[in-house]
């Protein structure tokens, strides 16, 4: 009779034990994992492309996609200086939708998570031509 | 059986020593004081721990206070001219003066006398509290860098360097004389 009553406390000291090992567990999973202030990516994003799209726009570089024979240099130039964790997609289209350059940020996959577009519109020898800029958070790399 | 009698046999019975009963209230002293180890060590391991998250959820809650902190006060410094406008042109500039500091003409365009207007507010610390307190960044520290875009040149450099990994920088582009893109990047730290 004692012998039983030993043998229930004992099953019930091992369910506490896995209970409080999941629990260090999910303790040592949640201090594992790393503080990334997401609340501000958001932000941080559209400004950096408000940016981009701002000084190449300014700087006349937007335009020189439009010169024969660019090899889109100085765009890529911008696109690259940016944080190692940001990924740019620039595409330049004539009004009628044709193509007129696509510009990547190199080592970049496709946008998993939030992103932001930017638009700009300007003339160019009598033609209107569209620039989307797409950005996003490379998952890959930290932040 | 006379009330002598019963007396009698109630001082003669036998002592029991030694029987289960003390042997049982041994075992239960031993169960105790090793459950009450093993809970103990538990709750100190719990302790330490929650303590442990807890510093790193403060850092957290600061680092992301100093971001922000560095995202708004980089807008106000790269994407307005401040207020009033021409503050670079009041020689001896105080805190009735200026209530916002700007140093740019148009979105991303930086004003020269601006910047060159900042650069000599850099020795004077009451010059640099002003813009800290002018920027929302009271009670942090910060530093600015304009350099090239490959980061090999740097043209401007304002305020005091943390030498610190866990500082909030806000990496920006600008325009500098019109024409020359340049990367700008805002430290705050405390």
């Amino acid at each position: 009779m004692e012998h039983a009553s030993h043998s229930r406390g004992f099953a019930i000291t091992l369910d506490a034990i896995a209970a409080l090992s999941f629990m260090l567990m999910a303790l040592y999973f949640i201090e594992s994992t790393s503080f990334n202030p997401m609340a501000l990516k958001g932000t941080e994003l559209k400004q950096i492309s408000l940016d981009t799209m701002a000084v190449l726009q300014k700087s006349g570089r937007l335009k020189s996609v439009l010169l024969p024979n660019y090899n889109g240099t100085s765009v890529k130039e911008v696109i690259a200086a940016t944080p190692s964790q940001v990924c740019m997609d620039m595409t330049v289209m004539a009004i009628n939708g044709t193509m007129v350059a696509s510009i990547s940020k190199p080592g970049c996959g496709a946008a998993v998570t939030q992103s932001q577009t930017v638009y700009r519109i300007f003339s160019y020898g009598g033609t209107v031509f569209t620039t989307t800029l797409k950005s996003w958070y490379n998952e890959g790399v930290p932040g | 059986m006379g009330l002598a009698e019963k007396d009698a046999r109630f001082r003669n019975r036998p002592v029991r020593r030694g029987m289960p009963g003390t042997s049982k209230a041994q075992i239960w002293s031993l169960d105790l004081i090793s459950g009450m180890t093993v809970l103990s060590i538990m709750i100190l391991l719990f302790v330490l721990e929650w303590n442990y998250l807890a510093l790193r959820w403060d850092t957290s809650a600061s680092y992301r206070e100093m971001l922000g902190k560095a995202v708004y006060a980089s807008d106000a410094l790269f994407t307005t001219p401040g207020d009033p406008p021409g503050w670079e042109r009041i020689a001896n500039l105080t805190g009735d003066d200026v209530s916002a500091i700007g140093l740019a003409n148009s979105r991303n365009a930086l004003d020269s006398q601006k910047m060159d207007k900042l650069m000599a507010m850099n020795a004077s610390q009451g010059d640099y509290d002003l813009i800290l307190s002018r920027l929302g960044l009271s009670g942090c520290q910060m530093h600015l860098t304009i350099s090239d875009l490959a980061g090999n040149a740097t043209y401007y450099d304002y305020g005091r360097p943390s030498g610190l990994n866990n500082s909030a920088v806000a990496d920006r582009f600008v325009l500098l004389n019109g024409s020359v893109v340049a990367k700008a990047e805002l430290e705050v730290w405390r």
